[in-house]
């Protein structure tokens, strides 16, 4: 890198994270739509008579997103519009994890996931991400090796992502069986308070 | 190629096969916890016991037809409790379809919940459970002392609990099932009967 300019490198592969990201997240919405309307209410954070239209912004805004990524005119404000929408996320996953609503599905697709602060921290990630795809690129020829960094960059930063949700799953499950030992010994811990915690 | 090319490509290449094994590890990790983290249905004490009368319960199903619930029945009963917001019952739902069809003749399931008609209904349209009966009644949840969901009970012909419990997987549907077929309360009650007063953890 030199001056304070950008490689292309690290925007094309921003860019390309972020169209990966978004593409599965707008895929899971899509293919069980009345269930990602249904996933918002969970939230309660709207009236429920907005979640349908609200249900259909989110995933036009995600389709916006990732065509304004690829065509170039359009990549500043696909990305800054990314940043807006993963904020908007993880304001409100916060805010319900702080009113102790944890217990809903987070609407991440899958099987659902209950909210935890690791999907806060997720997308904290990838707003610096999505903050790094509006630069201006210095102006350096792209040779096969820098192609082939953009490449294996994005592969490893979707890798990371998969990985890194299927840990938070994992954990779902060992918090979910903590919960359930408790359960099951009421004599050693405390009788009929299940929701207790040590 | 220069050497410091050949060593990024190389290097990247072990990157992301290092990432591939890592994902596989924790995805293995994960049907690892879905398989086998809680042995059995679990149980909780309070509520009818199982080997007892259910007590009856005369309700309407979300359609609007009556169902007896605890009432002597040809077949038997799986009582599943569940709420709209719960994702680990949304994932069981696909369970409990391919059980029915398991158990054809020989098993009757319903929906259980309590709250407002029509959220359940706009629930109920949303997750496709319209050929399940729905019914509410939050006298059902309360006498039977549901603070978890998803929780199933198993009712036989005769209106008895043949088994209850806390059900987070397909294999602790089954293991309701079974202890309706073996007499086995739960796994918990085996492990008790094996282990003598050592509870299993």
């Amino acid at each position: 890198m030199e001056g304070l300019g950008v490689h292309p490198v690290f925007v094309i592969v921003a860019a390309g994270t972020l169209v990966c990201v978004f593409a599965r997240a707008m895929a899971h919405k899509v293919s069980d739509f009345s269930w990602f309307a249904h996933t918002l209410k969970g939230y309660k954070l709207l009236p429920e008579a907005l979640a349908q239209p609200v249900a259909v912004a989110l995933i036009a805004a995600e389709a916006l997103i990732i065509v304004g990524l690829i065509v170039p005119p359009l990549r500043v404000f696909a990305a800054l519009l990314a940043a807006v929408l993963l904020i908007l996320y993880a304001v409100a996953i916060a805010l319900n994890l702080l009113r102790g609503n944890r217990r809903i599905d987070c609407g991440c697709g899958g099987a659902g996931q209950g909210l935890s602060w690791f999907l806060v921290i997720r997308n904290a990630v990838l707003v610096v991400i999505a903050l790094v795809a509006p630069a201006t690129p210095i102006a350096v020829p792209l040779d096969l090796l820098a192609w082939i960094s953009v490449v294996t960059g994005i592969a490893s930063l979707m890798l990371v992502v998969a990985g890194a949700e299927q840990l938070n799953e994992n954990w779902s499950w060992l918090a979910a069986a903590d919960e359930q030992a408790q359960h099951l010994n009421p004599r050693h811990h405390g009788h009929d308070h299940g929701e207790e915690h040590h | 190629m220069d050497i410091l090319s050949v060593a990024v490509v190389l290097l990247s290449a072990v990157v992301i096969a290092l990432l591939l094994v890592v994902l596989a590890l924790a995805r293995q990790v994960g049907i690892l916890f879905e398989r086998v983290a809680p042995m059995g249905a679990l149980m909780t004490d309070a509520g009818p016991k199982i080997g007892e009368n259910s007590p009856r319960f005369d309700l309407m199903t979300l359609d609007g037809k009556p169902l007896s619930v605890g009432a002597p029945h040809p077949r038997s009963t799986l009582v599943f409790f569940l709420s709209t917001t719960c994702p680990v019952c949304k994932k069981l739902i696909p369970v409990l379809r391919s059980l029915r069809q398991a158990e054809g003749s020989n098993l009757d399931i319903i929906l259980a919940s309590d709250g407002e008609t029509e959220v359940h209904q706009a629930f109920r349209r949303a997750s496709s459970l319209t050929d399940f009966p729905y019914v509410l009644s939050s006298d059902l949840g309360m006498t039977y002392r549901i603070n978890r969901l998803p929780f199933a009970v198993v009712l036989d012909q005769d209106g008895v609990v043949r088994g209850k419990g806390l059900v987070n997987s397909r294999e602790q549907l089954e293991s309701l099932l079974n202890a309706r077929d073996m007499g086995q309360a739960s796994i918990q009650d085996w492990f008790q009967a094996q282990t003598g007063s050592q509870t299993v953890n």
